[in-house]
């Protein structure tokens, strides 16, 4: 596997972000670099490109680039041994030679023995461009930093950083949250490098972000965890999700309803077109883990919904993939749920009004009376407005009666109707034929 | 609020017929003559009512309100639907209410040798068993002034505490004769011209349901004449009838379309998830199922879910998703056989 940090490493200065400055200053210093010239110590935090800036300025100006770092020994005789023949030797291959020697500040006291004066030494008068770099000004290179001439490293900026995420993410043809991209930027402190780390890791399914607490939108939950690949980060996704478990039937706020976890995977679900094998499966557990929620709703035994969420987390994830679930707010298209919702709404009243004139339960009343009432006014042409006042129905009541008549009328026969056409209005619900008939 | 109250009886013969004296109630014998001597007596006590939907137990109790209240019955029955009113809190509310109002109000109604008023309180084992918990301090702290009804379907669902405080009656599902007798009394009153076997088959899909027989009896004669065709299209507009649509749907795979009528049902029609339940097993009883056992198996468990669960429609959306499935494997099975 390719690190993102190395392969988006800029093959150019131009390509880079923040420290425009500082990269000025190096071009200027490199391209007017003559024998004898001071070295230059980049002092800076990591990630923000001092190492990237001197690879890329050698291979764009044309030098061969000798490299030295902390893992190197770099004691008196080793530093000597390599750095003096690399001084003494240019021009001899016919091309030019930069030396730049990283983490200076890493140069041990003890093991490098007599490291930092060698170097020291060395870069009087050098022969060749030598760039070395630091993440602190520490005590410790105060006298190198006296041969040298300093150029001071930024943390990149969150904007410049943000610029750059986006730009690796397309390539890569990730799609990651805007919470998540948000939260890797803000963590990485500047580093791009670990920047790109973090998003490489969250992308591959291990988060190794520092703030690891923060939510996700449900919507980007929902969306990130049936589009994972991997099953941990896929879980990992589900359980950072800003989402609630209880019944939503105790007075829940339509944000409260946005929230409800067990709603979200149900409507997202049932409006994706699955195979009637996986939307039972899926449903099934979606079902039992409903059922966790009611007992804890009940009883109060919230430890129930650690065990729901941990169920669909896991049980959801093997038969959900790549049948390309995507969240959705709503469990059924608008132009099917809308008309039904509005005669809900109208009809309640009725409904109430009229079932306790027949001393019923609504659910009986509207099973065993109401559709025989209204096919009863329908047919005998009576005037609607006058039974609704022997009814005593207030006017939203009256209007939503009307409604009905009107619609069964609609539907059906008045009469007269051959039977086969009173069948299938008995059956119910072809007014609108368009609507349904769309559905599919 | 019973006064504001309009009146169906201009315009449904389901409630044009409700008898009004308990010597009108049909069949039921032996409780009727038991009901007459005891609201004779001078200690009333509380009741309930047990037994199928439409034999009368609803009628019986407001002829019991009728004939102990008197004409001012309506003013001091409350008449309360449990299945209705959702939280145990609405009912302990109104309970309460009107328990109060009562005992102020006591002394000046002394037109009634019996100072109390009834509490009807219908489908009472749809409440929850907390519900009913609730309700036996109410039913305590009131018992000097009021008088419960209670109606239910299954005996079983009402607590003990509650049962062991009133006088039980199990109503039975009415004799066919009885029915069809009592629909052609109305045939003739309303001049309905009828066939015979057009009553046996309103029957028979009503399960002896007398106000539904009376409703599908009226919409077929609104078609013209009670006719065995009158009545079969008459019966596919009741909830029971659109369920097995929705079933049906279902088994064909057609998901979206059978969740779509389900929820008009629901949201529509104001159909309860237990309502659903029942009439979806009559429904597959006569559709003949290859797997019946499976069909009933399934409708146990999500019985159950739909019972401890959370969210009802998802519960019921999920049963839907299992039967298609169902109906996938039948239709391969008999695919193979081909």
């Amino acid at each position: 596997m390719v690190i993102w940090s190395e392969k988006y490493r800029p093959s150019r200065v131009e390509e880079m972000v923040g420290n425009e400055q500082a990269r000025l200053l190096i071009v200027k210093w490199l391209s007017g670099w003559v024998s004898g010239s001071k070295p230059l110590l980049l002092v800076g935090p990591p990630g923000v490109g001092k190492t990237t800036i001197v690879r890329v300025l050698a291979a764009q100006m044309g030098y061969d680039l000798v490299e030295m770092n902390a893992s190197d020994t770099r004691n008196k005789e080793i530093l000597q041994a390599r750095i003096s023949p690399v001084l003494a030797n240019t021009g001899i291959f016919g091309k030019k030679i930069l030396l730049f020697i990283d983490e200076v500040d890493g140069i041990s006291g003890r093991e490098d023995t007599g490291g930092l004066d060698t170097l020291i030494d060395l870069m009087q008068e050098p022969t060749v461009p030598v760039i070395m770099a630091a993440n602190t000004k520490s005590s410790k290179i105060k006298d190198l930093g006296k041969a040298c001439r300093v150029v001071e490293f930024g943390p990149v900026p969150d904007s410049h950083l943000a610029i750059l995420l986006n730009h690796v993410l397309a390539e890569q043809k990730v799609s990651l949250p805007l919470e998540d991209r948000a939260a890797i930027v803000r963590t990485s402190r500047g580093d791009a490098r670990s920047m790109l780390n973090s998003a490489q890791a969250l992308a591959s399914g291990y988060s190794l972000l520092s703030a690891r607490d923060y939510h996700l939108d449900i919507a980007d939950a929902i969306n990130a965890y049936f589009g994972s690949d991997l099953a941990e980060q896929a879980r990992e996704y589900f359980f950072r999700a800003d989402a609630a478990y209880n019944d939503p039937r105790f007075g829940a706020s339509p944000e409260d309803r946005r929230k409800d976890m067990i709603n979200a995977l149900f409507s997202s679900i049932v409006s994706t077109r699955l195979k009637p094998d996986d939307l039972a499966v899926l449903l099934d557990i979606l079902s039992k883990a409903d059922v966790l929620v009611g007992r804890a709703s009940k009883n109060m035994q919230w430890v129930l919904v650690r065990y729901a969420r941990e169920i669909l987390a896991y049980r959801m994830f093997e038969p959900s993939r790549r049948r390309g679930i995507k969240y959705s707010q709503y469990s059924m298209p608008w132009p099917l749920m809308g008309p039904i919702f509005a005669r809900a709404r109208s009809m309640s009243g009725l409904l109430t009004e009229l079932s306790s004139m027949a001393h019923t339960s609504k659910s009986t009343f509207g099973s065993t009376v109401m559709p025989y009432m209204v096919r009863i006014i329908a047919e005998s042409n009576a005037p609607a407005d006058k039974i609704a006042e022997e009814l005593g129905l207030d006017e939203p009541a009256s209007q939503a009666l009307f409604k009905e008549i009107e619609r069964t009328k609609g539907i059906g026969t008045v009469t007269g109707g051959s039977e086969g056409r009173r069948k299938s209005s008995a059956v119910g619900d072809s007014r609108g034929g368009g609507r349904r008939g769309s559905k599919g | 609020m019973s006064s504001l109250k309009g009146d169906l009886g201009g315009l449904m013969w389901s409630e044009k017929y409700r008898p009004s004296r308990l010597q009108d109630v049909v069949d039921q014998k032996e409780i009727i003559t038991a009901l007459t001597s005891l609201i004779r007596g001078s200690d009333v006590p509380h009741m309930l009512f047990a037994g199928p939907a439409g034999t009368g137990k609803t009628t019986t109790a407001l002829c019991v309100a009728r004939e102990l209240l008197g004409d001012d019955w309506r003013r001091d029955t409350l008449d309360l639907n449990a299945s209705d009113e959702r939280g145990i809190k609405m009912v302990r509310e109104r309970v309460k209410e009107f328990a109060s109002v009562m005992k102020l109000t006591t002394d000046s109604s002394k037109q009634h040798d019996r100072p109390f008023r009834i509490i009807i309180l219908d489908e009472a084992d749809e409440m929850t068993p907390d519900a009913q918990t609730a309700l036996r301090r109410i039913i305590e702290d009131s018992s000097k002034t009021t008088r419960f009804i209670f109606i239910c379907n299954y005996l079983s669902q009402i607590i003990e505490p509650i049962q062991s405080r009133c006088a039980v009656f199990r109503f039975t599902r009415l004799p066919e004769e009885e029915v069809v007798d009592y629909l052609k009394m109305i045939c003739e009153k309303e001049k309905v011209r009828y066939e015979e076997r057009a009553l046996s088959q309103i029957y028979s899909a009503t399960m002896g349901d007398m106000r539904h027989s009376i409703n599908i009896l009226q919409t077929a004669a609104g078609m013209g004449s009670v006719s065995v065709a009158t009545v079969a299209s008459s019966i596919g507009l009741s909830g029971r009838a659109r369920v097995g649509e929705v079933i049906r749907m279902a088994l064909a795979g057609r998901f979206n379309e059978s969740r779509a009528k389900l929820m008009e049902l629901v949201q529509v029609y104001g159909m309860s998830e237990t309502d659903f339940l029942r009439y979806a097993n009559q429904e597959a009883y006569e559709m003949k199922l290859d797997r019946p056992d499976e069909f009933a198996e399934l409708m146990a468990e999500y019985d159950y879910r739909l019972a401890s669960g959370a969210h009802p429609e998802i519960q019921l959306a999920a049963l839907l998703a299992q039967l298609g499935r169902i109906g996938l494997k039948s239709r391969e099975a008999k695919a193979e056989k081909a």
